[in-house]
């Protein structure tokens, strides 16, 4: 078994870097131990963006996760926004680079979704094959992410986790994993999450996403709207568990909430991971270790 | 077996233009039709360009009210499939397609609405630059003067406009009942530009507005006092060029890079 030359270490309890919360964030000190920011809304010329990424950057060790790389896709690989995420990569100089395994468009178009892929030896090939150059051009492993479906294919040939398990052995990458997607995918397609959590290869895992959705009854939509319910805080200890102390963030994309509140559900995910019996290595980064500091939890 | 790249066509084509095709390669799931499952790609497209247009014009959304506005933007996004690996580029033709697009074109405050407000976005990322100081502009010697040619920083953006589209974007901004259309006599200019991180615009008198086109197209400063002569009359010609040129300076609205007659290419 060939793993990733270095993983990174974990980076302890983080947020999705939101607009909403800069000023809290540039103002204060809140406890949260490092940040995934969106490539894309940091892939402009300069401004504001900008400026605050660079003041954030200098208190907060970060992660860079898009959206756009398209790494499914039959079409070339996007090499302007390659360079463009290299070119940002280099300011930023983040823990690692993640995207998503799906693919955003055909024929030079984006629909700006993550669409699925169907598992089969074809598609696992091919997306092997752009994984190595991408890790190629970038100079470094990046993390791909399990995506939310609500589709399969009658082609398809394995299921998503040996499919995910052969890609990050062959494409040797990272795995970010995220808990509320598997929660979703397996709702809407009636596989046993803990299944798809107990067959993941930990030695790949670098980072989990934690998420709220909605639910309409005969299927669940990845909205990221809502705070994160209790089967994925359960699914959640079941993973720390297996997998130890991966980097854990709540990832929160629209109807953004007070910081307090995102803090709130970070604290719970520290509590879960305590209760698994999950120790947490002293952070790496520069300044104070946010993980001894306890918050209030939901009850 | 559907080939990888055919089954992404025929899946994109279900996207952009409801084609059913990609079905024959969906099953139902346990608890709902595939229809419905490849349903909630279908919304989804449409709704996040929506909401990408949403975002960046907000005022003429709510200048024209939901149910015009999504029309408009419906309209846009048939017409103009997303090209753009990021969201902040799908509404950059928005304000043409307003402009030039029956019936919106009708209305000539719309499309300067979304002309205004796509210039306000835009500044508030464009590219961060070194801006020229009075005291550089000291330094030159007097000879050279008539060849100074002054480039503009990137986060300014010109606008003129027919009708009162400003004032309508500041009252709807403002959270205020929008005035009723003005359709001016003659052109108005107003400069949109940066200012410690954020958007701003200012009316330009024609006068500065004819200085500012002539100095974006590279003509030397020489020429430009000519031109002020001719236009506004002899007296005080060179005060007025210069009063522009300081306040442009002062703004921060020059960059730093200029040229005279004798430099080289």
């Amino acid at each position: 078994m060939s793993l990733p030359s270095k993983k990174p270490s974990s980076l302890g309890f983080g947020l999705g870097l939101r607009p909403p919360h800069y000023p809290e964030i540039l103002g204060g000190d809140p406890p949260i131990d490092w940040f995934e920011i969106l490539s894309e809304n940091y892939m402009v010329p300069g401004g504001q963006p900008m400026r605050i990424l660079d003041e954030i950057n200098e208190k907060y060790p970060l992660v860079m996760h898009g959206v756009s790389m398209s790494i499914g896709s039959t079409a070339p690989l996007d090499m302007d926004y390659l360079r463009d995420l290299k070119k940002l990569a280099q300011r930023v100089k983040p823990k690692w680079i993640s995207d998503h395994i799906c693919w955003t468009g055909v024929h030079g178009l984006n629909m700006h979704d993550l669409l699925p892929l169907p598992m089969t030896q074809e598609a696992l090939d091919h997306l092997v094959e752009r994984i190595k150059q991408v890790q190629d051009f970038l100079g470094q492993p990046i993390a791909l992410e399990n995506a939310s479906t609500y589709v399969t294919f009658k082609d398809d040939e394995m299921t998503e986790w040996d499919f995910i398990n052969e890609m990050a052995e062959q494409a040797d990458c990272l795995l970010l994993l995220d808990i509320n997607n598997i929660y979703v995918s397996s709702f809407n397609h009636g596989f046993d999450p803990h299944t798809y959590v107990d067959a993941i290869n930990p030695d790949r895992v670098v980072q989990f996403h934690l998420a709220g959705h909605q639910n309409n009854g005969t299927h669940i939509v990845d909205t990221h709207d809502h705070p994160v319910i209790k089967d994925v805080w359960d699914l959640y200890g079941r993973a720390i568990k297996r997998f130890g102390p991966v980097s854990t963030m709540i990832e929160r994309d629209d109807n953004i909430p007070p910081l307090d509140e995102l803090l709130e559900e970070l604290e719970m995910a520290r509590k879960i991971a305590d209760q698994q019996g999950v120790q947490f290595p002293p952070l790496e980064h520069q300044g104070t270790s946010h993980i001894s500091q306890k918050m209030e939890t939901p009850s | 077996m559907t080939s990888l790249k055919d089954l992404q066509d025929s899946f994109q084509k279900a996207l952009l233009e409801g084609d059913p095709s990609i079905l024959t390669q969906i099953p139902d799931s346990q608890r709902e039709k595939k229809e419905e499952l490849l349903g909630v790609y279908q919304y989804a497209y449409g709704a996040r360009l929506l909401e990408f247009l949403q975002t960046d014009y907000g005022n003429l959304h709510g200048y024209l009210g939901d149910e015009q506005f999504e029309a408009l933007c419906n309209a846009y996004i048939e017409s103009h499939p997303s090209h753009t690996i990021n969201a902040r580029w799908f509404g950059e033709q928005f304000p043409a397609f307003v402009k030039e697009t029956p019936p919106f074109s009708d209305m000539a405050q719309l499309g300067e609405i979304a002309a205004l407000e796509y210039a306000l976005n835009s500044v508030f990322d464009e590219v961060d630059e070194r801006v020229l100081s009075m005291e550089q502009l000291a330094e030159l010697p007097p000879e050279k003067w008539a060849g100074l040619v002054l480039q503009p920083v990137t986060a300014i953006h010109h606008l003129a406009l027919t009708t009162n589209a400003d004032e309508i974007w500041q009252a709807l901004e403002n959270e205020n009942d929008p005035p009723a259309l003005v359709q001016h006599e003659e052109t108005v200019h107003i400069l949109v530009f940066r200012y410690d991180s954020h958007g701003y615009f200012r009316p330009m008198p024609y006068e500065e507005a004819m200085m500012w086109d002539k100095m974006v197209m590279g003509v030397p400063f020489g020429v430009l006092c000519e031109l002020i002569t001719a236009y506004g009359g002899e007296e005080d010609a060179a005060m007025r060029a210069a009063g522009y040129l300081q306040g442009w300076i002062a703004s921060g609205f020059i960059a730093e890079n200029f040229k005279t007659g004798d430099d080289k290419e």
